[in-house]
């Protein structure tokens, strides 16, 4: 089994770097964040491509935050090209989320 | 917290029933009553049970402290209308309905006596992707609404992308509805037809017509509304399974 890493530590929304599947699959798509203080949320998009252009929403992870770690994950098992994570939104204070892909 | 995922984008075989939403969390709106210091509630109206294991309840603007926005809010109760209020809140379609791991406990004096919303409010809400569907895809989502067994009109209304497809605007003398909503795109991804279910039987005559451009997409929605301020209104759980074609 290995786990590569789409987001890491990211506190501001905005796409992570691609990466190629090479046949690759099923995969598990794990998202995970924290706060420094309080709550706040996060939300995931799990993005494909073919082409390199045009990403479509494959699947979304909506995390609620707090300062113990929270994490929520799903399956896909398509033969897209490449992946990659979108934060669509965070918040809270010192909001950090992750995301990673076991294949 | 939650996963929703487009099977069509996700499996090699597309036509894979797939729940998008699935909601064990009581959502209501609390009837008007009082709030003391650090969140401390007492209704005004006896909730149908005690929630000692949590609920969103919704209060308006300041109710729950000063500057408080308006929404849904944590709270566990003690008894049926006796509870505590946290600063942990649910926005549909944007935060997580999943009870707080670390509820947040609110420090500030209480604004004391407030009044219930009467405006329609969204308890759910989540995105049907766009071309999830196909042609022949369809929406089977089912909820129990319970309340105060009066007259005064109540509503619980089902929209798919803004248009009514369930749900009534005049639930009055019950204690809950059973909500059954199934919806089918006609064969293509833009026209579907709607069956809303009262409860045995069927509660309409030739359903509900829509023009949802399902290829594209759609949010599906739950609202909740009280006409008398008094009143609560709660969203027991619900469900929505996404069957593609």
């Amino acid at each position: 089994m290995n786990v590569d890493t789409l987001l890491s530590n990211v506190t501001a929304t905005g796409a992570g770097g691609e990466l190629a599947l090479n046949g690759a699959r099923p995969c598990v798509l794990q998202a995970s964040g924290y706060t420094t203080a309080g709550s706040g949320s996060a939300q995931v998009l799990v993005q494909g491509t073919n082409d390199g252009t045009n990403w479509e929403t494959i699947g979304t992870i909506t995390l609620t935050l707090d300062t113990t770690t929270t994490s929520d994950s799903f399956v896909i098992d398509a033969p897209w090209g490449a992946v990659r994570g979108y934060v669509s939104s965070i918040s809270g204070t010192g909001a950090t989320v992750s995301l990673t892909m076991g294949h | 917290m939650g996963a929703t995922i487009n099977p069509r984008k996700a499996f090699p075989i597309g036509n894979v029933p797939y729940p998008i939403l699935q909601c064990g969390v009581p959502v209501g709106i609390a009837p008007s009553g009082t709030m003391a210091a650090n969140g401390a509630v007492t209704l005004g109206t006896a909730l149908n049970t005690t929630y000692s294991s949590g609920i969103w309840l919704y209060f308006a603007s300041g109710a729950v402290y000063a500057g408080s926005s308006a929404g849904f809010f944590w709270t566990v109760m003690s008894s049926t209308t006796v509870g505590t209020v946290y600063d942990n809140t649910y926005v549909p379609g944007s935060t997580s309905f999943d009870i707080p791991a670390s509820p947040t406990a609110i420090s500030a004096a209480g604004p004391g006596a407030f009044t219930g919303v009467t405006t329609e409010i969204t308890a759910l809400s989540v995105t049907v992707p766009g071309g999830a569907l196909g042609n022949h895809g369809q929406l089977h989502y089912s909820c129990f609404v319970g309340g105060p067994n009066n007259a005064n009109n109540k509503a619980d209304v089902i929209r798919f992308d803004g248009t009514q497809a369930g749900g009534i605007g005049t639930f009055i003398n019950n204690l809950g509805r059973i909500e059954r909503v199934e919806i089918r795109n006609m064969g293509q991804p833009d026209k579907q037809h709607s069956t809303n279910w009262v409860t045995a039987g069927s509660g309409g005559t030739s359903g509900i017509f829509l023009s949802v451009d399902t290829a594209s997409d759609a949010a599906f929605t739950q609202t909740l509304q009280l006409s008398v301020a008094t009143d609560y209104l709660i969203l027991q759980g619900a469900h929505i399974l996404l069957l593609p074609s």
